[in-house]
């Protein structure tokens, strides 16, 4: 029996013309991940090993993604996310995937505070790697660019602003309820919605 | 709206988005097969420096007392097994030396726990000299003692 295809299962991805920088990790982690990125199609693939050479990478404007592995050292990784989510053209768009052996809720927070896309945790499997592309391509989620932080937006549910903070985005609602502009329900009304009832048709 | 703070709400121009949307492109299944077609032939590779990095990692961690013992060094070895063992079918190594990284993250900078260290590394050791069938055997409980002991530091570092 066949159920309906997940939105993964969906989704094509040719990423053949997709210029990919893989940084951090031990070199062979590094040749794993070139080779599963081969395997999905890549064809232009460069490595980084440490942040100098990601910087270098990144900032040339060629690159499309960027996947690196905090081994190489969170802080320096998240600064050259920092830096490029600060450039001022296109650049800062290029989604960024972070991999870590520890993914705790601090690493998770520091990540997205710098501007990660999305934070996957080693070791890396062919399928989820393949899956976060999908997200990063299906991904409707807004940049924003404040004091502070530039980067994709890090509410991922639709919980809205926090509670006592006034809603900054664009499809934030306004807190303010205004006047009514339909008559009170009645309480038969409430209580048809609380406990619907079965009915004969 | 925030006064005084710059803010601004950007729509964003992915242009990897753009490219993967290309005709030609594969599915999940496709993609992974590709991957691990691309990854077999380096198999024995990564199996063998999974078992040179615990060799050093024990070296490091068991050397005589006196001398200072390399955190950073210990680390990128476990974090490098992390990446590495499930690959190669070696789970064990990857939950020990997962839960290493841990121990090492959250001592953040200060002395790592003698008692703590030494029993990853006799987890390691013992998954190291023990074949596959005994470590199958094993690992359930060792890795289960680990667990306890990561969630009894937790508990201990939260009252503190």
């Amino acid at each position: 029996m066949t159920g309906r295809l997940s939105i993964v299962e969906q989704t094509k991805l040719n990423i053949e013309q997709v210029v990919v920088v893989v940084a951090g990790g031990s070199a062979l982690e590094l040749e794993l991940l070139v080779q599963v990125f081969a395997g999905f199609g890549a064809r232009q693939l460069k490595r980084a090993e440490n942040a100098q050479q990601l910087s270098a990478a990144v900032m040339t404007g060629e690159v499309d993604l960027v996947v690196i592995d905090a081994a190489m050292g969170l802080d320096d990784a998240l600064q050259v996310v920092r830096t490029l989510r600060r450039c001022s053209d296109d650049r800062k768009f290029t989604p960024v995937v972070l991999t870590s052996s520890n993914v705790s809720e601090q690493t998770i927070e520091f990540a997205r505070s710098s501007g990660v896309n999305y934070v996957v945790a080693k070791p890396v499997a062919p399928r989820v790697l393949f899956e976060r592309l999908v997200w990063i391509v299906r991904d409707k989620r807004a940049y924003f660019e404040t004091e502070h932080f530039v980067g994709p937006d890090r509410r991922t549910r639709p919980l809205g602003p926090p509670i006592g903070v006034d809603g900054r985005r664009s499809g934030d609602l306004s807190g303010h309820l205004g006047a009514a502009s339909e008559p009170n329900m009645s309480q038969a009304d409430i209580d048809a919605l609380m406990f619907p009832v079965r009915k004969a048709l | 709206m925030t006064a005084g703070r710059r803010f601004r709400e950007l729509k964003p121009r992915v242009r990897f988005a753009q490219k993967a949307a290309a005709p030609g492109g594969i599915g999940v299944d496709q993609a992974v097969r590709g991957a691990e077609a691309r990854l077999a032939p380096l198999m024995d590779r990564v199996a063998a420096q999974v078992l040179q990095l615990v060799d050093e990692m024990l070296a490091a961690g068991g050397g005589p007392a006196r001398q200072p013992l390399d955190v950073a060094g210990l680390r990128g070895r476990a974090d490098a097994v992390v990446g590495l063992s499930a690959a190669v079918g070696l789970p064990e190594f990857q939950s020990v030396a997962s839960s290493l990284c841990r121990l090492i993250d959250n001592a953040a900078g200060e002395a790592l726990n003698p008692a703590a260290l030494t029993v990853h590394l006799d987890a390691l050791r013992l998954f190291r000299d023990s074949s596959p069938e005994v470590r199958a055997q094993v690992a359930p409980s060792v890795l289960e003692g680990l667990r306890r002991l990561a969630s009894f530091r937790g508990r201990t570092a939260a009252a503190a």
